[in-house]
């Protein structure tokens, strides 16, 4: 984890990487908030909203109304 | 001159995924800024998309940052790539979109309007307003409260 503090605190650096670079860096940063968030979480306040909006009113597949 | 959407055909950013998180990085004026897509099951078959940049030193994502790295349309075209990508591993689910702020339901709203045409190509798009869902969106004038996007079915199979 020191390294993305480390990187972001150079951002010239980064900016000179390469592309394999970048992309081990996504790599990690994707890891990282697996591990944090887990793969099916909901991270987001609308996305918490949502869900409640859920449970107040429904799954939204039951309420598109017939044509 | 083209009629193809800059939002749809702009180039983009490469990305990486599991298919439900996606990172990539926004290349500006301002440097290299880390942007995370999430596809968050809101339930079986209900997805919202969450937007935002990747804090590093708190290793949290934040909404509601206005990134000004003068990459919009390039950033944006990424996302919705990031929306076909995810609706190729799930095609039977909604997607729920929402800006983080009115503000940016609005932006969304407008590039949505502006490129009606050509999203219907591949999705079906409804509006929620005041907790009714429209099957179809009648004034644009309106401010809705968010969207649900399908992935257009081009024919329904009766088997």
């Amino acid at each position: 984890m020191k390294d993305f503090i480390f990187l972001n605190n150079n951002l010239n650096k980064r900016m000179n990487k390469d592309k394999l670079t970048l992309v081990l860096d996504a790599d990690r940063i994707l890891q990282a908030i697996k591990e944090k968030y887990g793969e099916q979480a909901v991270v987001s306040e609308k996305g918490k909203k949502a869900k409640d909006d859920l449970l107040k009113n429904g799954s939204i597949w039951n309420r598109i109304p017939k044509k | 001159m083209s009629s193809q959407s800059p939002f749809l055909n702009e180039q983009h950013y490469l990305f990486n995924t599991t298919k439900l998180s996606y990172v990539f990085f926004s290349i500006g004026i301002k440097g290299i800024i880390t942007k995370i897509v999430l596809y968050e099951p809101i339930d079986y078959k209900t997805y919202n998309l969450a937007f935002g940049d990747y804090q590093h030193e708190t290793q949290t994502i934040s909404d509601k940052i206005v990134s000004n790295n003068g990459d919009t349309v390039k950033v944006l075209a990424t996302v919705i790539q990031t929306i076909r990508d995810f609706f190729a591993a799930y095609p039977d689910v909604a997607l729920q979109i929402q800006g983080s702020t009115e503000v940016r339901t609005r932006l969304y709203q407008k590039i949505i309007r502006d490129n009606l045409a050509e999203i219907e190509t591949e999705f079906k798009i409804f509006a929620l307003r005041k907790g009714e869902i429209m099957l179809e969106i009648p004034d644009f004038s309106i401010q809705y409260e968010r969207f649900y996007i399908f992935k257009q079915q081009l024919e329904q199979k009766d088997e």
